[in-house]
């Protein structure tokens, strides 16, 4: 019956890439399409609260040191929950037995000499900065 | 596109040790090219001076017959690698006129290598994004279009410059980065050939970051052969990487023996999405057909956590990102607003300095690396990623590569996915997994949509083993024979 459909999901409740001959509406009017059921079910797509409020944005926003506006926190928790709703969905995963990769490529960490292998390079290395003088770095008074 | 403009690295390569023509005669072509070219906003920086002062140099080293393997030959370098006094921005505004002291170890080999460097390649903002429309340069635009239709389409992303550039002849081949699809997807869309490097077979060093433990560089060509040179010249252990892996570089081009009689091609049953695009369908089923008809044995697998990779890619790729990019501050280099303290500085400078799309996952993985959430998001994901590597450890018992399409859709229009950033995501369904295992993958163009545009075909491989997949994508790309080129609108 989902011929037509990509079998992903998409946020709004439409399928993803409705231009590409799938016009399913899989939550019109909070009722859900039989027709994409079975696209639900494969796929888990769980459509709750918002996780992330406009605090936890104002939250996270100064832990990443981005200065966000209050007229941008409602746009960014709808997306950020967006996000997060959507990789909970790894909840449903057994992984009690399992440990976490730790490399994508099985291999020792190397050690080497603890040496100099370059020559000094101060003045490479601030010739980018905002301010520098004395060739150290200079930025906005910390201490009072 | 001149006489020059149309080979392809290998034969412009053997025709200049020939003494066909010299090194500058075909930069200079390609410098022209790119000139006439920039409608498409490829490069974000060119820098033709120094191309052919390089190329000078070459012809003076194969004047003697000292050239080296890729004497002569004129590359795109995407805005992603360091080169050294060569502006460097990975297309973002927070390194705004930033100018590395030094040179990334990947070009550095290329450069060893004899290459010139025609300019700089646009990508999106630090590689986040697969439409090249998330760059502070504006967008790259595909020389591909619609049949009888002339809406501008994106190139793919995020190595969206460097398949632009291929694609319409203004670079013999590019670098490029894969993080979750960054190369092969750009080259599906641009009918180019991309190949993503085991993960560790190239050195990251020099590469700006964006999720360490995913990103690799790896070329963008016209063809298999291509690839094979430029990856052998890319490739290599390098001290200053730790995650680089200590482990010799084969002969790539020698790996293309035509011959995949007795080989096990792998079928996931997992990437036939149901109601997948028919085209796309029809084009696996033909893919798999011209690989039986070489002698190929195809065996059906099952990768039974495909469908957890992207979930568990958008928790591991913002995470990483989101600590890579705790260095843009306005200190050490490029933009810095003026605040009322230390803090205030930080959080202004990377308020404009960041786009939406950088700024959305710095956020997510700061909030998914926050205390409280680390193990249930975090730990959870690199989990899922030790099931999805076991996954195709399972599959590689019964298989020695497998067989995908690189793409669900061909390219679609500019404009069309932005404001929707999980149906953007969505592009990397079928590549991201490769990412996650660490794996080699590369994508082959393979054939034409109905409304004209390219599609690709991916081959996915086992660790280190880019000989066996180069030499399966050679029968690939012999079969296909795909001949298709765009129609230069873009020269006035």
């Amino acid at each position: 019956m989902y011929a037509d459909c990509r079998g992903y999901l998409h946020h709004s409740g439409l399928c993803w890439l409705q231009g590409s001959g799938c016009s399913d509406n899989l939550r019109a009017n909070g009722v859900l399409s039989l027709r994409c059921v079975p696209v639900l079910l494969k796929f888990q797509h769980k459509v709750g609260p918002m996780s992330v409020d406009q605090n936890t944005v104002r939250k996270v926003a100064h832990l990443a040191r981005i200065a966000v506006q209050e007229d941008e926190l409602d746009h960014f928790a709808k997306e950020m929950s967006t996000i997060l709703d959507w990789v909970e969905q790894l909840s449903e995963v057994d992984t009690d037995q399992v440990e976490p990769m730790t490399s994508a490529v099985a291999q020792n960490m190397r050690l080497r000499a603890d040496e100099a292998t370059s020559p000094p390079l101060r003045d490479e290395v601030t010739r980018n900065a905002s301010g520098s003088e004395d060739g150290f770095f200079a930025v906005p008074k910390v201490v009072e | 596109m001149t006489e020059l403009t149309k080979l392809t690295l290998t034969e412009a390569r053997d025709k200049l040790v020939a003494k066909e023509f010299t090194a500058q005669e075909l930069t200079q072509a390609y410098v022209s090219a790119i000139e006439a070219a920039r409608p498409l906003n490829a490069y974000v920086l060119e820098t033709a001076d120094k191309a052919l002062e390089m190329a000078k140099a070459s012809d003076a080293r194969l004047q003697k017959g000292e050239g080296g393997a890729l004497e002569g030959v004129p590359l795109g370098i995407k805005d992603l690698f360091c080169t050294k006094d060569v502006r460097t921005t990975a297309c973002s505004h927070i390194l705004d006129g930033y100018v590395p002291a030094y040179e990334s170890s990947v070009t550095a080999n290329l450069w060893a290598d004899g290459a010139v460097l025609l300019g700089k390649l646009n990508n999106d903002e630090f590689a986040m994004g697969s439409s090249n429309e998330t760059s502070f340069e504006g967008p790259a635009v595909n020389p591909w279009r619609r049949k009888g239709d002339d809406t501008q389409l994106v190139p793919g992303g995020s190595s969206g410059g460097s398949s632009a550039a291929v694609a319409a002849h203004i670079a013999l081949a590019t670098t490029a980065t894969d993080t979750g699809g960054s190369i092969r997807q750009p080259a599906a869309f641009t009918g180019t050939v991309g190949l993503k490097p085991t993960y560790g077979r190239c050195p990251r060093w020099g590469v700006i970051a964006f999720a360490s433990s995913l990103d690799q560089p790896g070329p963008i060509t016209r063809t298999v052969r291509d690839a094979a040179v430029m990856l052998k010249s890319m490739a290599g252990f390098d001290p200053k990487d730790t995650t680089s892996a200590d482990v010799p570089v084969p002969d790539y081009e020698a790996a293309l023996t035509g011959d995949i009689r007795g080989l096990k091609v792998g079928i996931p049953k997992e990437y036939r999405v149901d109601g997948m695009a028919a085209e796309i369908d029809a084009l696996w089923q033909q893919g798999i057909d011209w690989l039986k008809q070489a002698g190929a044995e195809i065996v059906d697998v099952s990768l039974p956590h495909t469908k957890y990779a992207l979930p568990a890619y958008y928790i591991v790729a913002p995470a990483e990102a989101s600590s890579n990019l705790a260095r843009y501050d306005g200190v050490r280099y490029g933009l810095r607003v003026d605040g009322d303290n230390i803090t205030d500085m930080y959080e202004k400078t990377r308020a404009a300095g960041f786009g939406d799309e950088v700024k959305r996952r710095v956020m997510v993985g700061t909030y998914v690396l926050s205390a409280g959430y680390y193990d249930a998001y975090y730990i959870k994901a690199q989990k899922v990623r030790t099931l999805i590597s076991q996954d195709f450890a399972k599959a590689y018992e019964k298989c020695d590569v497998l067989l995908t399409p690189t793409t669900p859709t061909p390219a679609f229009g500019i404009g069309e996915n932005i404001d929707d950033p999980l149906s953007m995501y969505l592009n990397d369904v079928f590549t991201v997994t490769a990412n996650l295992a660490g794996l080699p993958g590369i994508s082959v163009p393979a054939g034409l949509s109905a409304n004209g545009l390219p599609l690709g075909l991916q081959l996915i491989g086992k660790s280190f083993d880019e000989e066996t997949l180069l030499r399966t994508a050679g029968v690939l790309e012999e079969a296909a024979a795909f001949t298709a080129a765009p129609e230069a609108w873009w020269r006035a």
